[in-house]
């Protein structure tokens, strides 16, 4: 064959062989996700991530206070929940007000739970890192789960 | 086993009810291509699996959202490729963080060959590559099914991406088309079939 690349032909195969040369998933790859179906709720509404201190960083006086601190908001039509990550705590409130149950969810890991008070706050001596989620079940009957947000590792 | 002949329409309808072989399934199908996209964009085993994970649970998360199950092969293409390139963004700002005088690669450039690469029979295949992963969700999408060994008919591929069989031939030659054009490609290109490349006004 010759190297005529305005040839359909020729080009696809070139494609073909650049694209074959490459590995195929590993077995992990397929299972992994497979495995998300774990995570798949039919229930709950879902909540973006609308605020990350980590991303705005002009909004913040100063980046020795972004980094001490990485403030995210979530925001469902029913809900929204601040989130304040500090190096030993995380505190949280959820809008409006109201008790509930926060869950923080991690891909492969337990989830830890923790109660908010009657304005909505809350504390959990833990700090997400990596991949995670929240999922919230209030008093008055909102289920919401947010999308995974992904925490870069500190420096 | 699950029929490998369902189109993606009926298993999205079933896989967002909560049917987990239907989701198996939309895996076991599209997985390839995720992993696919990844690797060309010549991210390493690791964070090709990272990025995998944020795909799968992203689809997880949206599909009892999705209206058009048609729509379910670009928007896996879209989501893989940004993934791919928000990883290669947050390498990058780690490297500058690291080494600052290293702060004027692009990510186009971290797709092209190095010079070493040139001396190497790869090379082509490399700026295919990156080619390849400069082309629209759809285009990805159709070129490599119509890659695949052994080869996939017109009809699978017409089923898998919700395409007439009538339109795949005209498609084809549009993206093949819009490789060519692709600048990594077309510059390459240039620069085989005049060594000296001094040719330029």
């Amino acid at each position: 064959m010759t190297n005529d690349w305005t040839d359909d032909n020729f080009l696809l195969s070139a494609l073909s062989h650049a694209l074959r040369d490459m590995d195929d998933p590993p077995p992990d790859f397929i299972t992994a996700g497979q495995s998300c179906h774990a995570w798949f709720t039919i229930d709950s509404e879902l909540a973006e991530l609308t605020y990350d201190s980590a991303r705005h960083h002009d909004d913040a006086a100063t980046r020795a206070e972004v980094a001490a601190v990485q403030a995210l908001t979530f925001t469902g039509s029913h809900l929204t929940i601040e989130l304040e990550i500090e190096p030993h705590a995380t505190h949280g409130q959820i809008v409006p007000p109201q008790l509930g149950e926060i869950e923080f969810q991690v891909p492969d890991g337990e989830a830890i739970r923790v109660r908010t008070d009657e304005f909505g706050y809350f504390t959990v001596a833990f700090v997400p890192s990596g991949r995670f989620r929240l999922r919230c079940s209030t008093s008055k009957g909102v289920v919401m789960t947010t999308s995974w947000v992904t925490l870069d590792a500190p420096d | 086993m699950p029929d490998d002949s369902a189109d993606v329409t009926e298993i999205v309808e079933q896989a967002r009810g909560g049917d987990k072989d239907a989701w198996d399934q939309i895996v076991i199908r599209f997985a390839p291509f995720v992993w696919h996209v990844c690797r060309a964009h010549r991210l390493s085993i690791e964070d090709a699996k990272d990025v995998g994970q944020t795909v799968w649970l992203s689809l997880v998360e949206h599909l009892p959202r999705i209206r058009q199950p048609a729509a379910l092969p670009g928007w896996l293409a879209t989501t893989t490729r940004n993934e791919c390139l928000r990883t290669l963004r947050r390498q990058r700002v780690q490297a500058e963080r690291e080494q600052p005088a290293n702060v004027d690669l692009d990510i186009l450039a971290d797709l092209l060959p190095s010079p070493d690469a040139r001396l190497l029979n790869g090379e082509r295949d490399a700026v295919l590559r990156a080619a390849f992963t400069q082309l629209p969700p759809h285009c990805q999408e159709l070129l490599f099914l119509l890659t695949r060994d052994p080869p996939l008919s017109y009809a699978e591929i017409g089923e898998r991406l919700n395409m007439p069989v009538g339109a795949i031939g005209p498609n084809r030659g549009r993206c093949l088309n819009r490789l060519r054009r692709c600048p990594i490609l077309a510059t390459w290109l240039r620069a085989d079939g005049e060594p000296e490349g001094d040719a330029l006004p």
